[in-house]
């Protein structure tokens, strides 16, 4: 039982334990006397004699001895029972229970439970014996239809209690009168449910957001949410488990306060880079040791934690950008448990770019040339053609959706057990995802099986191992054209060409010099690229719990991750046709844009073996709790890769190396090797829940650097103090839990240049002489011995809270980072004359500051269970110093000085408007063209002379906005439970933040591209009040500048996941002999509001303005959750 | 059991603890060589040396399928234009090109510390002392090279002839130096290394630097300095500019190199096909190590090709693009008749088939341009913009025919058509059908014998020579199969210049050095559309403007700016005049 041991650690043995009750109250008393009957054996209290001589002392003195002379301890609230009150005592190897007889008044009666001593008033069970019993009896589940053991189940406003069995069933006796029953359990939200005529009571726990006694993963081991100083964001099993994404971290933003995650495209298989508060990529853990996670099934996921400060200083030289740590699930004692999770859904793009259709086409080429004084292309009659579809040689083609489908499945099935007994307990997950891709012929998608088996076996009474086992397949195929070609491709696709011939294998010519799409999307014209990953991780920890000093384990840790990817990319060349409808033939028109027959084999392999050992120590005496941990990492890596090619081939009738010819072939291959070591210490000491210290310190080490530069030392303090037990906030009942945190601690970031401390030679740059080939060497340029990680240093100010029994809990951090040493090459304050290639150097600097804010409303009314919560945060990079020139004149530091300044900013100019007369153009002071002007038309960009020099250009670049990562992002979580129904909303949003587009998406026939539909409002003299330029070919660079013009806010709020589900009602389960049923709908990125309107971009897609990319999806998806 | 268990753990973590470290952190990097290995190695340093061989500014042809040197060098001269916007060098054309920089820079000095770093670590080694005599002076004549490279853009550059050291400070700031300067030490490698390397290669070494390509280096560098002292103007205390003084003593510098390598008889024009002189021509540049190359740079192709053809040819063979440059239809004027009479066509006044029209021009035009009706790999190019009816009806419908032709021609059609009328056909390989990327292996010729005589007749001529001019400019003519001049002026021997090394990018630099750029840039270029009349059944032309901006020349842009970006880096460079 899992929450056995921590509710273990909640009743410290002191005398202070009241203040405790103040949040805990009754209930959890009684929970505890529960446990207490169920795991320990009551003979302690009769064994025990003891000894006391005291006088003129308060009851609560006496207990304190009690405790120190034994292991007894008190439990009991002081509202109820009277502690100051004097007595004296006498005792000569008494058993406790004479003791207590003597010394307690009348009103007091004690119950002794093995070394637990707990004090009630008299009155309770006098009470109770007269009342007239009325029985009701149910059973208490998660969300999830587990069972719930040991549940305290209390009448309200009383203490009488029962708990939950292995079954979660419970049977309580209620008095007459009383009105409503609690149930609570540690980590959960208590719910109130009112007694009606039913004897039967079945309820659903869930879990509570902030639960001071949650389990958060912290570092090389566990902490009590309670205990925490750091700022640790977590997400558990439930959220986790109902996110109908491919990957992990498209689920996480919005839902946990600071994660950036950013989705540039939602390509099969892809998955989104993930950050926090603003840093570079951080480091992931997976059950202990460093690992990729994104394409980790969500099932076999039991938490995520991020460690965003100090907190995350113990991971030393990698922990500067924050730190992941996933847990995967592992089986608990209790009944087996069978788990089947499935969804199946369509995805499709967000948001897509239409090109303009036949007659618009036309008319639009007919106007451009006009402008430049050409006839038209296009007579009238053919555009009506064109418009009318009705001649065959005058085709009006979509040609996007000639390639593209409306949507595309992704399913995911899922099936797991767990259980055990004492000694042996399992988790098993099986998974298969299949995610198909978005091309007509369905040559583009993404499949993955992964398993997982994770066993824990209890050997000795203090020794016990565990292993873990998982692997996964991943196989990713795509045409051999890649999505971002076949998009450039689309855009290059007259309207007015044929897609199709009568022979479906002869492909038409889509008007431009390009290959035709439709081609290049197939397998069976353009061949394939497939990439098969296979990750295999293998975890034994050995765990020892030291018998002879109480509170001392120690365990070992050695895993492997390995991982095999092989690329199999199959080129065939492919051509397109003329057809002469009247005599049905087809003539070669031409082959391919770079198509070839040939094929790449690659094969990658990378191992990585970890070995940690851990001392741990904790122990509790009276109000002083103190832990105390050391580990030893030992991290060794290694991977090499080789490649094959051949060309040549007779016929592509054989995808096979054996069958290219042996003129061209190639093959290439390296190696690579890595190591780490880091010791690792840390120290809690806590006094009676009240004032915490976390102290840890890290001395780590890399084989990046030259043996002197190698080892770092990196400390980090933590302190919290709960307000909320101090006395003048004790009595304010309105206040659940106060408690401020501070934090401080160094870390580093070690993705510098490797092996920079060693110069020579690389072979490179090969050059022809007479009929061969001959290798080259070139040197790898100027070493540097002393580099080093970054430093970072991190400071954090946080606040817990929760008021009125957690209607309202709030969270905030404060934080400011400092890097300094940051790598990077002194190009720019060395002449480049000097002509050598630098090595990295620790020279620049920056920091980062922020805050993230999390407001969060919990309440049951009966059936009805809701949660909103709102989180915000906001970060920014701020330059200290960047190696640069010394800018002498203001003009010029404004321009282009980096130091000092924020790092997202956007450069360009600022347009104001298009000009609407020929007049306006003369009358224009400023030259924009540096050609006075002349070769301005009317609709043409009008910019902003920033210098005040007459002139436009590269002296009047100044900032128009910022960059494409946002500042601020925020999320608003709603959930709803009825019964049986349930309803979860995820609003995110972010801000701060611009899309700029470009190319295609700026210029009408940009190197010969089909205009976007929304291009058709173009200036003319016709339509002076248009949103884009007069029409022009390219050339007409002034409508081209990097302005404002083209830059776009991207704020945005979009539905990231709506969710509706259904669980079938309990007695309909037992009939069916399952133990539950939830069926549910779902969608991700349903809905978005923004104003980029109506630039056909995603406001996640960031700075890919051209729009040849695989566009953001959004997926409505139906799925079902069985227990069984 | 228990014991047995606690002992076990114990013997854990010793395992762990123990010796692990050196294991783990003393890793070293699989791929490199270090200084003492590579010094001591004669393939290793040959190696060394090629590295600097493939990144020396030799090529015009990129190893990538972009021709970008070679299209925007012509597309910055009069020689024509492209409608491949990314390869249009549009701020030098259009007039925006400013301090923050542009087109066709070089600036290569990591290439030159690399080779000043091999000057001094090829004494270290054990290699024979030949070995270390012959390397030196390949990699010399690079370095040369890239200070050729260099001053023609910019005027005088930092003179930078041993490594710097990090720590140097100050020093490292190095000024400007004269533009004199960088070419008399062009000059005075050329004369050093010319001493010491070789007349010519074993056939797999073909592609190194002989004595007569270091000769052609002098030749042709000092014919600049000669002109910019004759026709510039000093300025900057000489950093841009030569004394006018000097320009005899360098005209006569190259006038000796290139009478060096004519008095050894090594070369010759390239006369292999003496019945067909357009082939003559054509073959030259196609032909591998033929008797005129003095150097080129090596290609082979798939291994270490180009995408040259890829990119040029007409579209009806295209793979990818082609058709990226057309000559203007101003160059195809400047082509002589055979008879030696002027080349300019009227036009709007003539009809009929191209291969008529042109069939008196020298033969010189139909080997460099590709125009109309003219046979090409399997097919005859058709560039034809539109069609004219019986009635005089005109129609240019893309995908409509009219009695059985194309109302556009197929080469015409798309937007990669030519913009002139005319493409480029000399380089293009025509037996290379639907050519790829990289599977072109034309080599590029950075010196060819027909250069040399041009130089030696220029700097003859400049020399008040005439009567030594002209021998070389008939011997020229002759081989291209035009009319032998009886005397010479120094407008033919330009003109002479401009045909017979037409494409390979010397216009540009020859219009800057003359100081003439001012009469043929700064206009747009023009384009000969053809039309077909059925009422006449003939092909008639129509003159029209062929640039998609405005041409503008400004007097500045005789020196590129040396550009903010280098001056930030380096206060003590002045920038060229005109461009603060």
């Amino acid at each position: 039982m899992k929450k056995n041991h921590n509710y273990y650690g909640l009743f410290k043995p002191n005398s202070n334990w009241h203040k405790l009750l103040l949040t805990m109250k009754i209930s959890a008393f009684l929970l505890f006397c529960c446990f207490v009957n169920i795991f320990a054996a009551p003979t302690y209290s009769q064994s025990t004699k003891i000894s006391l001589n005291m006088k003129d002392v308060t009851v609560e003195e006496v207990f304190n001895k009690i405790e120190d002379v034994s292991e007894f301890y008190f439990l009991y609230n002081n509202k109820l029972i009277d502690v100051k009150r004097k007595v004296n005592i006498e005792a000569d190897k008494e058993p406790i229970k004479d003791i207590l007889n003597d010394m307690l008044s009348k009103d007091t009666k004690f119950i002794i439970y093995d070394r637990q001593i707990i004090l009630v008033p008299s009155y309770v069970t006098a009470l109770s014996a007269v009342m007239q019993q009325l029985k009701i009896t149910g059973i208490v589940t998660g969300k999830d239809g587990t069972p719930l053991p040991g549940v305290n189940v209390v009448v309200t406003g009383t203490t009488k209690g029962e708990i939950t069995d292995i079954a979660g069933k419970y049977s309580i006796d209620i008095p007459q009168g009383a009105k409503s029953l609690t149930f609570s359990f540690i980590g959960m939200q208590s719910q109130e449910i009112n007694i009606g005529s039913s004897p039967k009571i079945d309820v659903t726990l869930v879990e509570s957001a902030i639960g001071l006694d949650e389990v958060v993963v912290v570092g090389y081991g566990t902490q009590k949410r309670l205990n925490i100083t750091g700022s640790v964001a977590s997400i558990s099993t439930k959220d986790v488990k109902s996110l109908p994404v491919a990957n992990v971290s498209s689920g996480l933003v919005g839902r946990l306060p600071g994660i950036i995650s950013i989705d540039r495209g939602g390509i099969p298989g892809s998955t989104p880079s993930i950050s926090i508060r603003g840093f570079s990529e951080m480091l992931v853990i997976v059950d202990g040791v460093e690992n990729s996670f994104n394409n980790i099934d969500p099932n076999e996921i039991e938490s995520i934690n991020i460690l965003k400060d100090a907190s995350a200083a113990i991971y030393g030289a990698r922990a500067g950008n924050g730190v992941m740590l996933i847990t995967t699930k592992r089986g608990k004692s209790e009944t087996p448990t069978f788990n089947f999770n499935t969804y199946y859904g369509l995805q499709s793009p967000t948001r897509v770019a239409k090109a303009v259709d036949a007659p618009t086409y036309a008319q639009m080429i007919n106007a451009a040339e006009i402008a430049i004084g050409h006839p038209p292309r296009y007579t009238d009659a053919e555009i009506q053609k064109y418009r009318d579809g009705t001649d065959p040689d005058y085709p009006n083609t979509n040609w996007y959706n000639e390639v593209f489908r409306k949507a595309a499945p992704i399913s995911q099935y899922n099936l797991n057990a767990s259980g055990g007994g004492e000694n042996v307990r399992y988790f098993v997950s099986l998974g298969y995802l299949n995610q198909k891709g978005l091309f007509k012929s369905d040559d583009l998608g993404f499949r993955r099986y992964n398993f997982r088996s994770n066993i824990d076996s209890k050997i000795t009474k203090s020794f016990s191992i565990s292993l873990d086992l998982a692997g996964r397949d991943e196989f990713s195929y795509q045409p051999g054209g890649n999505v971002s070609q076949v998009m450039e491709d689309l855009g290059f696709c007259e309207p007015t060409r044929l897609a199709h011939y009568p022979d479906p294998t002869k492909l038409t010519f889509n008007g431009h010099g390009t290959t035709q799409p439709i081609g290049r999307s197939s397998k069976e014209f353009a061949g394939y690229t497939n990439q098969d990953n296979k990750y295999l991780d293998a975890s034994l920890n050995f765990k020892y719990e030291a018998p002879f000093i109480k509170g001392l384990s120690a365990s070992a840790l050695i895993t492997t991750n390995l991982i095999y990817g092989y690329m199999k990319d199959w080129g065939k060349q492919f051509y397109y046709y003329n057809y002469d409808r009247t005599t049905d033939t087809y003539t070669l028109a031409g082959v391919a844009q770079n198509s070839k027959t040939q094929l790449d084999e690659q094969l990658n392999r990378t191992a990585n073996y970890t070995g940690q050992w851990h001392l741990n120590y904790d122990r509790t005496k009276g109000a002083h709790n103190i832990s105390a941990l050391i580990v030893g990492e030992y991290i060794d890596f290694s991977g090499d890769w080789f490649s094959a090619h051949r060309e040549g081939y007779l016929t592509t009738a054989i995808d096979q190396l054996f069958a290219g010819a042996d003129l061209a072939k190639n093959n290439n291959g390296s190696q690579t090797q890595d190591g780490r070591i880091g010791y690792v210490g840390r120290f809690n000491y806590s006094y009676a829940s009240k004032y915490f210290v976390e102290v840890s310190s890290r001395y780590d080490a890399s084989a990046r650097y030259i043996s002197t530069k190698r080892w770092g030392f990196f400390p980090s303090v933590s302190l919290g103090w709960r307000l909320s037990e101090e006395k003048f906030l004790k009595n304010i009942s309105a206040i659940d839990n106060l408690k401020l945190r501070a934090s401080i601690g160094k870390a580093g970031n070690d993705y510098v240049a490797q092996y920079n401390y060693l110069t020579g030679y690389n072979f490179n740059g090969s050059e022809a002489f007479g009929s061969s080939v001959n290798m080259g060497l070139i040197s790898k340029g100027l070493a540097n011995p002393d580099l080093s990680w970054e430093n970072t240093l991190t400071y954090n100010i946080g606040l817990d809270g929760s008021l009125w029994k957690n209607l309202l809990s709030v969270e905030l951090d404060v934080f400011y980072r400092k890097v300094t040493s940051v790598a990077g090459y002194r190009n720019a304050s060395l002449p480049l004359s000097f002509g050598a290639s630098l090595p990295q150097e620790n020279i620049n600097s920056f920091d980062n500051r922020g805050f993230e804010l999390v407001l969060k409303h919990e309440k049951t009314i009966n059936d009805l269970r809701y949660t909103i919560e709102g989180n915000v945060s906001y970060a920014r990079k701020k330059w200290i110093h960047y190696d640069e020139p010394t800018y002498t004149d203001a003009a010029t530091r404004e321009r282009l000085q980096i130091s000092g300044q924020w790092d997202n900013r956007f450069f360009g100019y600022k347009a104001l408007g298009l000009f609407q007369s020929q007049a306006e153009i003369d009358a224009w002071p400023v030259i924009q063209d540096n050609n006075n002007n002349r070769t301005l038309k009317p609709g043409d960009i009008k910019y902003e002379d920033y210098n005040k020099d007459g002139v436009l250009n590269y002296l009047d670049n100044h900032v128009i906005g910022r960059g494409f990562v946002p500042d601020v992002i925020f999320g608003l979580n709603l959930s709803l439970q009825y019964k049986g129904f349930d309803l979860a909303m995820l609003w995110q949003g972010a801000s701060n933040f611009n899309v700029y587009s470009r190319g295609r998406m700026t210029d009408y026939f940009d190197t010969g591209t089909i205009p976007y539909t929304y291009m058709t409002d173009y200036w003319s003299p016709t339509n002076t009040g248009a949103k884009y330029p007069r029409l022009f070919y390219s050339g007409a660079s002034n409508n081209k500048y990097v302005s404002t013009y083209w830059l776009h806010d991207a704020t945005y709020s979009r539905l990231k996941t709506i969710q509706m589900g259904y669980t079938i009602p309990k007695n309909l389960c037992t009939k069916i002999h399952i133990k539950s049923l939830r069926v549910y709908l779902s969608g991700f990125n349903i809905l978005t509001l923004d104003h980029i309107y109506p630039f056909p971009m995603d406001p996640e897609s960031g700075n890919v303005g051209e729009n040849q990319y695989y566009h953001q999806q959004k997926s409505y998806n139906i799925g079902i959750n069985l227990n069984f | 059991m228990k014991k047995n268990i606690n002992l076990l753990f114990l013997v854990f973590l010793i395992f762990f603890a123990e010796g692990c470290e050196k294991q783990l952190l003393d890793k070293k990097p699989l791929d490199i060589i270090t200084d003492a290995q590579v010094w001591n190695d004669p393939n290793l340093i040959k190696a060394y040396v090629d590295n600097l061989y493939s990144r020396a500014p030799m090529s015009g042809l990129y190893m990538a399928e972009n021709p970008a040197l070679l299209i925007t060098t012509l597309v910055v001269s009069d020689e024509g234009c492209t409608n491949y916007v990314w390869n249009t060098p549009d701020r030098s054309i259009s007039g925006s090109l400013d301090a923050s920089g542009g087109e066709l820079e070089y600036w290569d000095y990591t290439l030159i510390r690399d080779i000043n770093s091999f000057l001094i670590n090829i004494k270290t080694g054990t290699v024979p002392e030949d070995d270390k005599k012959q390397y030196s002076a390949q990699v010399r004549f690079l370095r040369a090279l890239a200070y050729f490279e260099m001053v023609k853009r910019y005027g005088g550059v930092p003179i930078v002839l041993k490594p710097q050291n990090i720590t140097d400070g100050d020093a490292l700031f190095v000024p400007r130096n004269k533009e004199k300067e960088v070419y008399d030490l062009i000059g005075k490698e050329c004369d050093t290394i010319s001493a010491v390397l070789p007349e010519s290669y074993s056939s797999s070494d073909i592609g190194r630097v002989t004595k007569y390509a270091a000769l052609a280096l002098k030749s042709r560098a000092m014919l600049y300095a000669a002109s910019i002292a004759k026709y510039g103007t000093e300025q900057l205390d000489g950093l841009v500019g030569i004394p006018k003084s000097d320009a005899n003593s360098y005209w006569q510098a190259s006038l000796d190199a290139s009478k060096a390598i004519m008095d050894d008889h090594k070369f010759e024009l390239f006369n292999k096909y003496p019945e067909d002189k357009a082939k003559n021509y054509q073959m030259i540049f196609l032909e591998k190590d033929n008797s005129e190359i003095i150097l080129a740079k090596k290609f082979i192709s798939k291994i270490y090709g180009h995408g040259f053809d890829d990119q040029t040819q007409p579209n009806f063979n295209y793979t990818y693009w082609g058709g990226c440059f057309s000559p203007s239809m101003e160059l195809a004027d400047a082509f002589e008749m055979k008879d030696g009479s002027s080349g300019v066509i009227d036009w709007p006044n003539i009809k009929g088939q191209e291969r008529v029209i042109f069939k008196n021009k020298d033969p010189r035009f139909e080997a460099s341009i590709m125009y109309n009706g003219q046979q090409w790999a399997w097919d005859t190019c058709r560039i034809w913009k539109g069609i004219y009816t019986e009635t005089g009806e005109a129609k240019n419908s893309e995908t409509e025919q009219y009695k059985g032709m194309d109302e556009v021609g197929r080469d015409q059609k798309t937007s990669q058509g030519p913009t002139t009328g005319f493409l480029l056909k000399k380089f293009l390989d025509p037996t290379k059908v639907f050519p790829l990327d990289l599977e072109s292996d034309q080599d590029w010729i950075l010196f060819r014998y027909a250069e040399i005589l041009l130089n030696y007749a220029e700097a003859s001529f400049e020399l008040d020579h005439p009567d030594d001019a002209l021998d070389p400019i008939n011997q020229i003519r002759t081989r291209a199969g035009i009319t032998a001049l009886g005397s010479v002026t120094l407008d033919q021997i330009r003109q002479e210049r401009r045909i017979e090394l037409v494409f390979e990018t010397h216009r540009f630099w020859d219009i800057r050095r003359w100081r003439i750029a001012d009469q043929f840039l700064g206009k747009n270029l023009h384009g000969a559309y053809p039309y077909y009349h059925f009422a006449t059944n003939q092909f008639e032309y129509e003159v029209g403007n062929a640039d998609f901006f405005n041409r503008v020349w400004k007097q500045a842009y005789y020196y590129y700016p040396i550009n903010e970006t280098r001056i930030n880096n380096n206060p003590k460079l002045i920038e060229n005049p005109g461009y603060n």
